[in-house]
């Protein structure tokens, strides 16, 4: 007998979810953007926008760009800073109920340290994802997450300070990301969130210029999808902590695709802007499925590939 | 708030490359205040995939159904101008197609109800909102004299005439080309015309590309005339979530600069919350 209602539980690493959908950083700003299309309490979980120790402004703009079936975006790890929001951001967002992982981010070693330590000792913090990927700002991250030593070293210092479960988000933007992977989690990373946008470019050819003042951005959405499957197929056979496919993911189809490929939960970005209600949409389209195909747990659909 | 279905009534073109288009929502939308704006799907699939934040520029009645109805439905105007692949494929729809829309989003334009004259100032297809504001102004029945300044390139580009002057406004023309009006930018006429209004309370509202925005907000602000300018940004989500379409507010004391997200703390703002030099 098919289940009425699927189980639709995961744990990534101790941070529970109660389904397997989280909205990725910088997509959903401090979980108060999409308020008037649906509750956050109906996500698995929410990750904010990615903080670091000051307020940063960001890039010039343009700073966004559409491309074919996706867009660029050189935003440059706006965020509000430590303090405002620990003092103005944190508090509504975990009285709304959703479980919160926090992006972050540091120039130095040190700060991401820091970050993580007084993140992670927030009230009503779930968990932690650190950015050691993001492609737009030089001091923002790309040192660390393009070398697997450089990578497990950074990591090695946070979680010697961190108190809750913590995220590792990689960066696409190297020739084995497997390596990356195993390196981070031999580091103690307890996840690994996969993959960050691609380093992309669009040209306006009348003017022979670039269209983002800061010549490249980030390529995000469905565009990206089938690169993301198989970086997060490549680090699930390589590492046996679990994995938080995200790029490009549309459709609760595409959500499956990345659970079967070896993903534990999955995050929604780009689609959230086209359709703000797409969490929720891939949410109950992979309770449909499982229905459908008479599955009861989605834990047992996990890296489920048949290849 | 959701996303919402709206059927294409009529979509045709009024200028060179400038279309009106009239949507009908299949589900009832909130009322839009003037100044506001929709994010519309310009295709079914991925690809395009953003939507594109279109001005409101009115409301009008879609056509009486053949049943007995005695009007037809309330139905809203967009006006665009083609500028690349999502609006050519928008100006491709044709009546019965179906798209759909999120809106009224955004914050529209303030009533200044201390002025005795109000100054509309468009550059090309800066129209739309200043529009939208004539036409709602007029539908509550305000009777303030409106003087419409409206830049383009060429006269052709001055459409909708019959629709403005149904508005009871004086249109100034200004085209870069002589074509039509006074020859020259919309803002050559901005001094002349604050000196011939002298000391009756006015305010402006303005509408048009950054350096326009920026002297007019430059002469106002010497002036002491209150001036609310509507901005134009690229934009992924018109929801205040990518963060693409930020401006730089001006810092105030001892505060650190903030950006302003034109979609959310915008699209109008008053011309003093905007720092002018950050571009």
């Amino acid at each position: 007998m098919p289940s009425l209602s699927p189980n639709l539980e995961v744990n990534i690493a101790g941070v529970a979810m109660k389904n397997p959908v989280a909205a990725a950083s910088g997509t959903c700003g401090y979980g108060d953007v999409y308020a008037e299309f649906y509750h956050p309490a109906e996500l698995g979980a929410l990750v904010t926008k990615g903080i670091s120790l000051e307020p940063r402004l960001g890039n010039p703009t343009p700073r966004m760009a559409e491309t074919p079936a996706g867009m660029l975006n050189s935003i440059g790890l706006e965020n509000v800073g430590l303090k405002v929001f620990l003092n103005e951001k944190l508090p509504p967002l975990c009285d709304s109920g959703v479980t919160v992982v926090v992006n972050f981010f540091g120039n130095t070693e040190d700060e991401y340290a820091w970050l993580a330590e007084t993140l992670s000792s927030a009230t009503g913090v779930a968990g932690l994802e650190a950015n050691i990927s993001c492609p737009n700002v030089k001091a923002g991250g790309i040192e660390f997450g393009t070398r697997p030593e450089v990578a497990g070293k950074l990591v090695e210092r946070i979680k010697a300070v961190c108190g809750k479960p913590l995220w590792v988000k990689l960066s696409p933007n190297v020739t084995d990301i497997a390596a990356v992977a195993k390196a981070v989690e031999q580091a103690g990373a307890d996840a690994i969130s996969a993959i960050n946008t691609l380093k992309g470019m669009a040209i306006d050819l009348d003017e022979r210029k670039p269209v983002l003042a800061n010549v490249t951005g980030g390529l995000s959405g469905p565009a990206i999808k089938p690169v993301a499957l198989r970086m997060v197929y490549e680090i699930a056979q390589a590492v046996k902590v679990p994995v938080v496919g995200v790029g490009g993911i549309t459709t609760a189809k595409d959500a499956l695709e990345f659970i079967v490929a070896g993903a534990s939960a999955i995050q929604v970005g780009t689609a959230s802007f086209v359709n703000p209600r797409a969490p929720i949409q891939i949410i109950n389209g992979i309770k449909n499925w499982m229905r459908e195909n008479s599955l009861e747990r989605v834990q047992d659909i996990i890296g489920t590939l048949k290849v | 708030m959701k996303p919402v279905q709206a059927q294409v009534i009529h979509n045709y073109t009024l200028a060179p490359r400038i279309f009106r288009m009239g949507l009908l929502p299949l589900e009832p939308l909130p009322h839009a205040v003037a100044g506001q704006f929709y994010m519309v799907r310009v295709s079914r699939g991925l690809d395009p995939l953003l939507r594109r934040p279109l001005s409101h520029f009115g409301y009008c009645r879609a056509p009486k159904p053949k049943s007995s109805r005695a009007k037809g439905e309330a139905a809203l105007e967009i006006l665009y101008q083609v500028k690349g692949r999502g609006t050519d494929l928008l100006s491709r729809m044709t009546p019965g197609e179906h798209t759909d829309l999120i809106g009224p989003l955004g914050q529209g334009w303030q009533p200044e109800p201390s002025a005795e004259r109000l100054l509309l100032l468009a550059g090309g297809i800066g129209i739309v909102p200043l529009r939208g504001l004539a036409d709602q102004l007029r539908v509550q029945g305000d009777k303030r004299p409106l003087t419409l300044i409206w830049g383009a390139g060429t006269g052709s580009e001055i459409c909708c005439r019959e629709d403005l002057e149904a508005l009871d406004l004086e249109l100034l023309p200004a085209t870069e080309d002589g074509s039509f009006g006074h020859p020259g930018l919309a803002t050559d006429l901005l001094e002349p015309i604050l000196e011939d209004i002298g000391k009756t309370p006015v305010a402006v509202f303005a509408c048009g590309p950054w350096a326009m925005l920026k002297k007019i907000a430059e002469v106002t602000s010497q002036k002491k005339i209150p001036c609310q300018v509507s901005l134009d940004e690229f934009m992924a989500c018109g929801l205040g979530a990518c963060l693409s379409c930020v401006v730089r507010g001006r810092a105030r004391d001892h505060e650190p600069p903030q950006n302003l997200r034109v979609c959310k703390e915008g699209p109008v703002f008053r011309a003093e919350e905007i720092d002018w030099n950050v571009r």
